[in-house]
């Protein structure tokens, strides 16, 4: 086993022991099961409840997600050089076996209860259903690449400030500003409907599937230059 | 072939402190170097250098005539590093933490269980396998850091400060243990401030002072410096009578007593050693004085303290060449 593969199965084991990422997980598969109940009592359609589980697992899991990355290279000057690095690896090696460690575990957290969730309402659910298999689909991957944006925004940030407390408020505060500004932009108007913007109509399969494919293709883009970046900033300081 | 090249070897830090001034070093392949100084000399900055854990401001490494830089995985995976720190992952326990070494330098399994078997023996840990690192005492984790730098059979050993919170059987352990390795041709660094240690097991010695290397040569070189020998001497009698004696039949020597039973002889300069040392003991002998033990005294200390001492004249002398060096005291105030 290389040591790339070795330091991502180190790191994964370290996710499986964290008591955050059972708290989160605990937290929102009772949120999953609650938004599935409330789909079966209420006569609200599923779309727009879907779209408020998965609004709100992006605002509230976002902080959880920028814990989980931050943390990802430890703080302590020296320790990552004299503990890991100096056993044969190269840095890039180190902050890439990080960064798939955390994407995994942040992805699995995230698809382990909304791909349940969603197939539940999707089967289960009766008159009130409107949801469609390529919007979840579509949905679900939105999301999940703007929580893979975040993890690796936050390990850019945590490589070049080299503190994971500054990384956190910093990715933190822009985070969320820009979700807020995002959610404005998009609101029809500023209503509890308004502010999901057009995630109903996406699960609904209301959706140009090249258009979705090209926005998901960009996010992909700025992906791979916010880990680009990640892995420079990390190579330039003293390990 | 040289183990290590440093040529004009310069590291500031972002906060500008100066850590390594134009350092030139090259060490020899199966060499024991002993890297000493002051804290705060430079020596874990060169060691972090050579490893290619920190960046250089200017000048170049080489190590096995490979230039080394943070992209030197390959390079490293011959190289054994025990940290002064005592960084460890602290979710593990020794068993864990060695396997994992062996895993990141890519040793086989068969290979890894077999050298993890044998040096969690060597370093006597195995009652403390598998208790977590955290809660190992000072000396364990610097016994567990000896056998994570030897896991991948190093070529080149980085030792920063090894005999640091040992007992005194550890210490003997360690130094005995640096002496088979290097036997068995490594090459080994060894920064420390524990002097008689470096005396030891050493064959060059590099002094570092303020970043800036000062000496580089043989321990005999070194200690030429000071053209003086000192003997220890630990008595049990009249030694106030013996010390008189000799203040007045030999006014060669210069004697004073350390201790409550124990007197420091100085040698003069360019004589017999084995002539004076036996006028000495002949007095010891006329005076009825038991003798308890003999040794040499302070003399790489002294030799240390000596080029420290110089260097800071050379110093003086540039920044006030219109001042004698017996001013430098207004430099202290």
């Amino acid at each position: 086993m290389g040591p790339y593969l070795t330091i991502l199965f180190d790191d994964l084991t370290i996710m499986v022991k964290s008591w955050l990422v059972w708290i989160w997980l605990l937290v929102t598969t009772v949120s999953g099961v609650a938004a599935v109940l409330v789909g079966a009592a209420f006569t609200d359609p599923a779309s727009f409840i879907l779209s408020w589980g998965l609004t709100l697992y992006l605002a509230l899991g976002s902080f959880v997600v920028i814990v989980i990355a931050a943390n990802a290279t430890p703080p302590e000057q020296g320790y990552v050089g004299d503990a890991i690095i100096s056993r044969g690896l190269t840095p890039a090696q180190y902050v890439l076996a990080k960064m798939t460690s955390r994407l995994f575990t942040v992805i699995s957290l995230f698809l382990a209860v909304t791909i349940p969730a969603s197939l539940a309402m999707l089967y289960m659910l009766g008159e009130t259903n409107d949801l469609s298999g390529i919007g979840i689909t579509f949905g679900l991957m939105h999301i999940a690449f703007a929580l893979s944006a975040l993890v690796i925004l936050t390990m850019m940030l945590s490589s070049f400030f080299g503190n994971s407390m500054v990384s956190s408020v910093v990715a933190l505060l822009g985070w969320y500003t820009l979700m807020g500004l995002y959610a404005l932009s998009q609101a029809r108007e500023f209503s509890p409907e308004g502010v999901l913007g057009q995630l109903p109509y996406l699960l609904r399969g209301s959706l140009e599937v090249s258009q979705n494919i090209l926005i998901l293709a960009g996010i992909s883009v700025i992906i791979l230059l916010l880990g680009a970046s990640t892995v420079y900033l990390f190579q330039r300081r003293d390990i | 072939m040289n183990a290590v090249e440093a040529i004009d070897l310069t590291k500031i830090y972002d906060n500008r402190l100066i850590a390594l001034n134009r350092t030139n070093l090259t060490i020899p392949k199966g060499t024991v170097y002993g890297l000493i100084g002051s804290n705060g000399a430079g020596k874990t900055t060169t060691l972090r250098l050579i490893l290619g854990l920190n960046r250089p401001t200017a000048g170049t490494v080489r190590v096995f005539e490979e230039p080394v830089g943070p992209n030197s995985g390959k390079l490293r995976s011959r190289m054994g590093f025990l940290s002064q720190t005592g960084s460890y992952p602290p979710h593990l326990n020794p068993i864990s933490y060695l396997d994992f070494i062996g895993r990141l330098f890519g040793v086989p399994p068969k290979e890894r269980r077999a050298r993890l078997s044998a040096l969690i023996h060597a370093v006597e840990l195995l009652p403390a396998s598998f208790q977590r690192i955290e809660t190992l005492s000072t000396g364990m984790k610097t016994r567990l850091g000896i056998a994570a730098s030897l896991i991948n059979d190093p070529e080149l050993l980085l030792w920063d400060e090894p005999t640091i919170g040992l007992d005194p059987t550890g210490r003997k352990y360690t130094l005995d243990l640096i002496k088979a390795l290097k036997s068995e041709g490594k090459t080994i660094i060894l920064s420390t401030h524990i002097l008689p240690d470096a005396d030891q097991v050493c064959d060059q010695i590099g002094i570092l002072n303020h970043g800036k290397l000062i000496f580089n040569g043989s321990i005999t070189e070194m200690k030429k410096l000071i053209h003086r020998d000192i003997v220890d001497l630990a008595l049990h009698g009249n030694i106030q009578g013996l010390l008189n004696s000799l203040d007045a039949e030999e006014p060669d020597l210069s004697c004073e007593q350390v201790a409550d039973d124990v007197i420091r002889v100085a040698f003069r300069n360019g004589r017999s050693l084995s002539n004076d040392l036996n006028r000495v003991l002949d007095a010891v002998s006329r005076h009825g004085v038991g003798i308890l033990s003999i040794r040499s005294a302070g003399e790489i200390e002294d030799a240390f303290l000596k080029h420290l001492e110089d260097d800071q004249l050379r110093g003086f002398s540039r920044a006030y060449p219109d001042r004698e060096p017996s001013d430098m005291g207004f430099l202290k105030s």
